[in-house]
């Protein structure tokens, strides 16, 4: 299946104006079967994002991280050297997978994870062996909503030796105390919304009725 | 003193004391050394409605940061009556074509009525409160003019009580790549999508 990009990508190419590129948004549209996966980055489309030599941030919804594996640094790898902004919506994967995928990018700082419907996915035993390819430094802003993937946090902290954010945005998240307590030494802005339905009690309530 | 922290606060139901205790035990900052800012938004404090104060109050009560701390309040384009339609506006130094005076006394009135959660939260941990207009480039000045209006009014109304004067900024402090016409976090009990995870 050949998948379109906007006209835009290719025209900014012909230009020479994707090194000037400083932040890529991939969304899929909102459809619920719709999924980010190597299909979708056929040769030329790698071509042109290969010449984002100077992106900063990077967002992309629906990340099927498994079906990039075991070659995601073949996609993404361009972006290792500049990349301090990373943000997941929905990705899919084991927790080694997605914490190979943010290792991916040894620069990065700043972190964004929606995981709604994270996925329970059992660790395979290939996966048990990934170890991400670095311990991005994460000391700007953390961004979790509708997370409740408190395992990922965990790997996290003992994959990249601990979390140092300094920034905060939480909303919907289940594994707050955890990550208050990791960053207690360098957390200097945490932003919280008084319509939060805290607690992991909610999240359990909730994920009753999405069954 | 009201004292969040055990629920003394906002009835004195059983149940106000659970959900005190396990707000507690969710964000507790006890252990945080380093925080010098809590931010929220104008559009959660009024959806949260009577508990935000409850809420923030809990939450800073178990705040034991020595740093003096910033309370700090973003206002994005819908607390001044500019809804998702409205967005392609021409180049125009006041975005005021977009907004009645009927919308913008009430946009007001609304914010002047959070003044009373500021107080409430005020009375359990000091804080300097921030008033921040995280707008598009053409609602700036309207913006400000209209933040400026509220505390001007609070101040005439006594309605500043302990809070010490406060700081008016404008400030981009949430990323837009996103449509407008999509929800902002908070602004919701139930939030159907992601609104900007970039």
């Amino acid at each position: 299946m050949r998948e379109t990009w906007p006209r835009p990508l290719q025209n900014s190419y012909d230009l020479g104006l994707l090194p000037f590129v400083r932040r890529l948004r991939i969304r899929l549209g909102t459809f619920d079967d719709t999924k980010f996966t190597p299909e979708w980055l056929d040769r030329r489309t790698l071509h042109y994002l290969s010449a984002l030599t100077n992106l900063q941030e990077l967002g992309i919804d629906h990340l099927q991280v498994f079906s990039f594996m075991p070659n995601i640094q073949q996609y993404f790898g361009y972006f290792s050297p500049t990349l301090r902004l990373l943000a997941l919506k929905e990705p899919r994967g084991s927790c080694r997978q997605i914490l190979y995928f943010i290792g991916l990018f040894p620069n990065l700082q700043d972190l964004h994870l929606h995981c709604l419907l994270h996925n329970d996915e059992q660790e395979s035993t290939v996966d048990a062996t990934l170890v991400p390819l670095s311990a991005p430094p994460l000391r700007g802003q953390l961004t979790l909503t509708f997370f409740a993937w408190e395992g990922l946090v965990k790997d996290m902290i003992t994959f990249f030796g601990g979390l140092w954010f300094r920034s905060m945005e939480l909303f919907r998240v289940t594994c707050v105390r955890l990550l208050l307590g990791e960053c207690a030494e360098t957390l200097e802005t945490l932003r919280l919304y008084p319509t939060d339905p805290y607690g992991e009690g909610f999240l359990k309530r909730e994920e009753g009725e999405l069954k | 003193m009201r004292d969040f922290s055990k629920g003394k606060r906002v009835n004195s139901s059983e149940r106000f004391v659970a959900d005190n205790h396990a707000l507690l035990q969710h964000f507790d900052l006890s252990r945080n050394k380093s925080l010098r800012t809590l931010e929220t938004t104008g559009a959660s404090i009024n959806t949260a409605d009577d508990t935000a104060s409850g809420f923030l109050g809990t939450i800073l009560s178990s705040a034991t940061s020595p740093a003096p701390l910033d309370l700090v309040v973003i206002y994005g384009d819908s607390d001044f009556g500019v809804m998702s339609g409205h967005f392609r506006c021409k180049p125009n130094p006041d975005c005021s074509c977009h907004v009645s005076a009927e919308t913008r006394k009430y946009r007001t009135r609304v914010i002047q009525k959070q003044f009373r959660v500021f107080r409430e939260v005020h009375s359990v941990r000091a804080f300097r409160l921030v008033l921040c207009a995280d707008v598009f480039d053409c609602m700036v000045e309207r913006a400000m003019k209209t933040l400026g209006g509220v505390v001007e009014a609070e101040r005439v109304e006594g309605g500043l009580g302990n809070l010490c004067e406060p700081l008016i900024i404008s400030e981009r402090r949430s990323l837009r790549t996103t449509r407008l016409g999509e929800f902002q976090i908070g602004s919701q009990r139930e939030w159907p999508s992601l609104g900007c995870a970039l």
